[in-house]
């Protein structure tokens, strides 16, 4: 039997008015059939005898791919060596297993639904004022908020946290605007970086990824350790100069795409001087120095894996040619699409997504979404900060101010974005990567030690 | 009583430890995964405790090594103060 959040109501004084009252696209206003608890239960082993045989079943087929895969490899009398380097060339083991993981995350999302649709008084995850639960609802809430605390207790304990929480709130942390930190791309086309670096501001890991693996020295200058929060990390040091406008060499030259560079100096994004520090970070582990030019153009699933390292996994990735877009999709890959943004959480994912380029200098660098007065930017990043899936909604955040959030539907950002790139939290690896150390002494910009 | 709730208060990870496998298989119940891969927070003091917003709970925390999941999984403490009951789960992060 599932057990899911919330008891039965089942000794309820009126019996006959049940408190669960079903969304309105269900079944409203309604009981369900089959509420009884010999039906529940029925219904339960039939959805899990079904939903483990198709699990099983898709669990196989792959196998089947993989042996093929063997088959042709033997059979192809090619060198070892040269059939593992087409091997990783080509990908295909790996695309074969990201299709079973998908598989697998699918069907369990399928089998967790219909247990929730089945439960009494479950984790809900329908608005307040369409469903009214039982009062363990309210109680089944505050027992998961009480548990991710403890997570964080436990993240806080078996780091080393190299930057207090007093530097943290100094150097990153916004006054007012919340999802994630408040920035603002500079001048310099890396709306893929800004948007990375808000996609991770958003995610409660951020904060202590950043404190084990950034410190301030005593000369201004940072020591940041990439991948963050890996012991194998590499240190880079970005100077208080290296986060300064720097000046642009191709002033008044002609760029890549026939427009002149009007540019006098390149400037790092507006921002905490912590998120300057991160910007900085990637552009030189990535390209040997802080070089904003060099850092125009690039991906930001890119940028969120120099980042993370292992500590993020790279679940999801939609691309469409030019011309095309994200509502396009084939039905398997828009299953796995609806799949991830119903499932979004900003605890366990990092999304950022793109539209696509311009097909010539003559289209304009802004576009219109039809039916509203709203505008996005032309071969633009963005960040995913939420997901509203019973409302068909989607927030997203802009590079060029993320104060200043951009709502639209679900449907609406199909039609309007050609790419979705999305990365998972791996919590396993996090507290792996978080061994336990001994608290050192900690000295803040303020000279104090502060011992925690 | 004060003596009981303090017991209780003691020896959650001594609770827990008893019923390691009943808290595996609530989470494999639920979410296919399999046992060997799921580690649980022993070690760490706020891996496992008394929860302070529904009475008469403990509260556990699971590790999925593989998926990188972090799973709650909470019992209700028997009137006996040794047994654990109606367990429950769900993925935290």
């Amino acid at each position: 039997m599932k057990e899911g959040f919330g008891k039965p109501n089942n000794t309820s004084e009126n019996s006959d008015k049940d408190p669960v009252i079903l969304e309105a696209n269900k079944t409203p206003d309604k009981e369900p059939e089959n509420k009884t608890p010999e039906g529940i239960k029925e219904i339960r082993e039939l959805a899990e005898e079904v939903v483990g045989s198709a699990e099983s079943k898709g669990a196989d087929l792959i196998e089947d791919g993989h042996n093929e895969i063997k088959k042709a490899e033997n059979n192809s009398g090619l060198p070892a060596e040269e059939i593992a380097e087409i091997g990783e060339e080509v990908g295909l083991s790996f695309k074969l297993n990201k299709i079973k993981n998908n598989i697998l995350e699918l069907f369990n999302s399928l089998k967790r639904k219909i247990m929730d649709e089945m439960s009494f008084g479950g984790i809900q995850e329908y608005k307040d004022e369409t469903i009214f639960l039982n009062e363990n609802k309210e109680t089944s809430r505050l027992v998961i908020e009480e548990a991710i605390g403890k997570r964080n207790e436990i993240f806080e304990s078996r780091g080393l946290l190299q930057m207090s929480k007093e530097d943290f709130e100094i150097y990153f942390a916004s006054d007012k605007y919340e999802p994630g930190a408040k920035m603002e791309q500079g001048n310099v086309g890396d709306c893929y970086l800004v948007a990375a670096l808000h996609a991770m501001s958003c995610s409660p890991h951020f904060e202590l990824i950043c404190r084990s693996s950034m410190k301030k020295l005593g000369d201004g200058s940072w020591e940041v350790k990439l991948p963050l929060l890996s012991e194998r990390g590499e240190v880079v040091i970005i100077s208080p100069e290296e986060l300064l406008p720097q000046e642009n060499k191709q002033f008044s030259k002609l760029k890549s795409n026939g427009e002149v560079d009007t540019r006098e100096e390149l400037r790092p994004l507006k921002g905490k001087e912590g998120l300057l520090v991160l910007e900085a970070s990637f552009i030189k582990r990535r390209f040997g120095a802080v070089d904003r030019l060099a850092s125009e153009g690039g991906r930001a699933n890119e940028v969120l894996q120099s980042f993370g390292g292992d500590n993020f996994e790279m679940i999801d990735l939609f691309m469409e040619d030019d011309g095309d877009n994200l509502a396009q999709l084939d039905g398997f890959q828009m299953a796995n699409l609806d799949h991830d943004l119903e499932n979004f959480d900003p605890e366990i994912n990092m999304a950022t997504v793109g539209t696509r380029e311009r097909r010539d200098k003559s289209e304009p660098k802004l576009f219109e979404v039809r039916g509203t007065n709203m505008s996005l930017g032309r071969d633009h990043s963005y960040s995913i900060t939420s997901v509203d899936w019973g409302n068909k909604e989607i927030t997203l955040g802009n590079p060029w101010d993320t104060s200043k959030p951009i709502k639209m539907t679900i449907e609406q950002f199909k039609e309007n974005f050609d790419t979705y790139r999305s990365i998972r939290v791996n919590s396993a690896k996090i507290l792996k990567n978080m061994k336990k150390f001994e608290q050192v002494p900690n000295v803040t910009e303020s000279g104090k030690s502060n011992v925690e | 009583m004060k003596d009981t709730n303090n017991e209780k208060k003691n020896n959650p990870h001594e609770l827990a430890k008893k019923f390691e496998v009943e808290i595996k298989e609530t989470i494999i119940k639920n979410f296919t995964v399999p046992s060997e891969e799921l580690t649980i927070l022993f070690d760490d003091e706020a891996g496992i405790y008394l929860s302070k917003k529904e009475p008469n709970t403990l509260c556990c925390l699971v590790v999925g090594e593989k998926d990188g999941h972090l799973y709650l999984v909470t019992a209700e403490i028997e009137k006996d103060n040794k047994g654990l009951g109606n367990f429950k789960t769900r993925i935290i992060s």
